[in-house]
């Protein structure tokens, strides 16, 4: 068994209320580019985080060069050998490439404790030379290119002779043409006998580079697999599970009556995006992280303001530059992030669900409460939001439930245009399905349109009757949900060409 | 696919430097003054700007330490005023000299190390926490202040009245000395790289294991620590103490010291260097004005509006850069 520079067995990783991960298990031999996939909430951040020393397991083992280890901290790992690469880079903008390796190091110190800045610059450039880059060590970290950011990152921690080289999300902030010269980089590293977990949610860059993936679903590594022998489509399947295809319910609509045009709309993070959105018709948003799906459905939202385009709703242009606006004109939006945008902490229900709507109806001058209350009830049954009572404070209840209060406050003014961002995210299973009863019951019974933005393949593909897919800010294609596999969503949504 | 950059000249290297605006600042506004007022350029009067820069670029460097890791802290005068009361009640009561310093290095960081651990355990917002002992701090000194008191020892007045060797002020020296230790600190130690480290990418120094609170803590132990410092000059400087009439209005000539030389209130950036033109800048300006005949007022009103114009250069930079 000497030939696995890492083995985890058997990890549990038990959060207060959650179960994170389940047996989870991950063996990665000297010298190969493992590839880790997964879903979101699948733990492949946590089994990493346990690696690094950031989080401690519950319960399993971990051998790395075949001693038990167990890591308290980032430092302990790096000085073992192991160093992580974060999705966001951490470049000190304000110091040189040579300081920000050798940051909080205590090597090149002379006898009064003073960096050595001659030995340290020296050394720094030596590892970047041996890299065959071009790069000075003396440039200021402001002056990087995220290509150069992340060869400091790599020179960093070949300089603590790492051995083990975990990559998360590489390419997220890599602009396409500098992806291929990123990869040749990963090769050269691997040639020199580096070991390197690659996780990534792209399968294009699984499929290219790495020697074998393991896949995690649900907490616990369900399979291992030689990338040369293994299709993509079985890869994804087996990351999402077969039994997931059950729980979408969603009827296709046959209305033909356009509700929103959307036209060569433009604004911070998209380019000339069309659409339209039919009445009661689910239109899927689909694409990576930062693909502008976000930017896309806050412009449209008013959050941001749009640069150029088209709005028209029911037949009329609206211009939509603020919350309160949007609002006016009946549009509703289901935020991201719930803890932060979707309700106000700290407040009961019943005042979460008339946020929004409460002035509507008043008595004389006054906001009438009695009314407002009754309209939260309605809500709370018809939506069975699982509660003590309407008075009870939002932060107790389960997430699923906190996504039905919000979708509560945006119902009860009647939208015509109900945007919901990731609807799902961070809701269990069975509050999942509800909240997916409830998006196909919307649009079966109530005057309305929904633009569903996921980044989680198997909902969109459930839910949606057509999916708009983005790719680094622009359209790639629109097309009808039928035509499309979860392999060539996740291909297009990469930048991939579009078939005919 | 990269090019190779070249690697920077050293004429670019000072050009480029955070130090090189206050520094021009500093030879453009001497130039002026020395225009207005023939008397401006004397040899006596450049003692005299040079002697009075010295109490506030120590604070100056004081501040700016804490400004660096996107901090603040609007107590310091306060602070000055409780331990320029201390420094007044011991030197009534005859207390050495070595004893008194001891005493005052001591209590300025012991003041500064509670400030830090309210706002890096509890995660207290710092301008609330500093405004508030600003208030407590400045209180207790007017409570312990019955009178003024004027009895100091020799050498703490040698160090902030004389001069060295009949030419350099003492107490100009002492702030050079300081800023000297604390630059080599802040450029070649682990912990200075830290400090820049935190300033310049919070999130970042969390993962590179940098002890960002245990850090900041330290930090602003020293700074009260600086605070100590500058009241013994203080106090050998005027040689009069009375609680209220120190330190009422210093956060803002700090303020104006640490962003003209260089620093921004997001953190991460400036030089101890530049930090010590600006308080010269200051120093130059408050002599200047006086020299020019003008009044206080115009002079508080002038702070007021080098902090806006160096913030909107700061902006101006900013907005270039990107």
């Amino acid at each position: 068994m000497a030939e696995y520079i890492l083995e985890m067995r058997n990890i549990n990783k038990v959060f207060p209320g959650a179960k994170v991960l389940t047996d989870a298990g991950l063996a990665v031999k000297k010298g190969e580019i493992m590839g880790l996939i997964g879903e979101n909430g699948a733990g492949k951040s946590t089994l990493l985080k346990i690696l690094t020393g950031l989080y401690q397991k519950t319960s399993g083992t971990i051998l790395f060069k075949g001693r038990e280890v167990n890591f308290t901290s980032i430092d302990e790992a790096a000085k073992n050998g192991i160093a992580m690469m974060h999705q966001e880079l951490n470049i000190f903008p304000n110091l040189t490439v040579a300081e920000n390796m050798f940051l909080n190091r205590n090597e090149h110190l002379n006898k009064l404790g003073l960096i050595d800045r001659k030995k340290v610059l020296a050394h720094a450039q030596s590892v970047i030379d041996e890299l065959e880059v071009e790069l000075d060590a003396d440039t200021m970290g402001s002056r990087l290119s995220v290509h150069e950011q992340q060869i400091v990152e790599i020179a960093k921690a070949m300089s603590m002779n790492a051995e083990l080289i975990i990559m998360d999300e590489p390419t997220a902030a890599l602009p396409e043409n500098e992806v291929e010269t990123f990869f040749n980089f990963i090769r050269k590293l691997n040639k020199n006998g580096i070991t390197i977990i690659y996780v990534s949610h792209k399968m294009a860059e699984i499929e290219k580079i790495c020697d074998r993936v393991t896949i995690l679903r649900n907490g616990t590594d369900v399979d291992v697999v030689e990338v040369r022998n293994t299709p993509i489509n079985e890869m994804i399947n087996k990351m999402v599970g077969r039994e997931l295809d059950d729980y979408y319910v969603h009827t296709p609509t046959v209305n033909k009556e356009v509700l929103l045009e959307v036209e060569n709309f433009s604004g911070e993070g998209f380019e000339n995006i069309h659409f339209k959105l039919m009445k009661s018709e689910v239109l899927g948003i689909y694409g990576l992280a930062g693909s502008g799906t976000l930017e896309l459905a806050e412009t449209l939202f008013g959050c941001r303001k749009p640069r150029s385009g088209r709005v028209v709703l029911d037949g009329k242009k609206v211009t939509i530059r603020s919350v309160p606006k949007a609002v006016k004109n009946k549009i509703a939006y289901v935020p991201l992030n719930r803890k932060r945008e979707g309700f106000v902490k700290d407040t009961s229900i019943y005042e979460n669900i008339s946020m929004v709507g409460a002035a509507d109806h008043r008595k004389g001058p006054r906001v009438d409460w009695k009314a407002n209350k009754e309209i939260a009830q309605q809500f709370m049954e018809k939506l069975q939001i699982k509660a003590v009572d309407m008075y009870q404070d939002v932060n107790l209840l389960s997430g699923g439930n906190q996504q039905k209060v919000v979708l509560s406050k945006w119902l009860s003014i009647h939208p015509k245009v109900l945007i919901m961002n990731e609807p799902t995210r961070g809701v269990d299973v069975g509050a999942k399905a509800e909240i997916y009863g409830l998006i196909d019951e919307l649009v079966k019974t109530q005057d309305l349109g929904i633009l569903l933005i996921s980044s989680e393949a198997p909902e969109v593909l459930g839910m949606t009757d057509r999916i708009l897919i983005m790719n680094k800010g622009r359209e790639v294609v629109t097309m009808r949900t039928q035509d499309l596999s979860m392999d060539s969503l996740l291909k297009y949504a990469s930048g991939g060409e579009v078939e005919q | 696919m990269m090019q190779l950059k070249a690697r920077r000249s050293p004429l670019k290297k000072i050009l480029g430097s955070s130090s090189f605006t206050p520094f021009v600042t500093l030879l453009l506004l001497f130039a002026l003054f020395s225009i207005l007022s023939p008397r401006f350029s004397m040899m006596w009067n450049i003692r005299l700007i040079v002697k009075q820069s010295a109490i506030n670029g120590i604070l100056g460097v004081a501040l700016f330490l804490i400004v660096l890791t996107g901090g603040i802290d609007v107590s310091i005068g306060a602070n000055l005023s409780l331990i320029c009361t201390l420094t007044g009640m011991m030197g009534a009561a005859n207390v050495p000299f070595l004893v008194i310093v001891l005493v005052d290095v001591l209590c300025g960081g012991i003041v500064g190390y509670l400030m830090g651990a309210l706002v890096t355990k509890l995660h207290l917002p710092d301008l609330i926490v500093t405004l508030a002992a600003k208030n407590l701090i400045r209180g207790i000194a007017l409570m312990l202040c019955q009178k003024s008191y004027t009895t100091f020892p020799e050498e703490m007045i040698y160090l902030g009245s004389d001069l060295v060797g009949d030419v350099v002020p003492a107490a100009f020296l002492c702030f050079v000395i300081i800023a000297l230790v604390m630059g080599v600190i802040m450029q070649r130690s682990k912990f200075g790289k830290n400090i820049y480290a935190i300033g310049g990418n919070p999130v970042g120094a969390v993962q590179a294991g940098i002890h960002v609170e245990r850090t900041r803590r330290k930090l602003y132990a020293i700074e009260g620590m600086l605070v100590g410092m500058a009241s013994i000059l203080y106090c050998g400087m005027y040689k009069s103490v009375l609680a209220s009439k120190i330190g009422a209005d210093t956060v803002n000539s700090l303020l104006a010291i640490v962003l003209l030389g260089g620093a921004s209130m997001s953190g991460g950036n400036g030089k101890i260097l530049g930090i010590v033109f600006g308080a010269l800048i200051m120093a130059v300006v408050n002599n200047g004005m006086i020299l020019a005949k003008s009044t206080d007022y115009w002079i508080t009103a002038l702070t007021g509006f080098i902090i806006l114009a160096a913030m909107l250069l700061q902006f101006v930079q900013k907005k270039r850069h990107q």
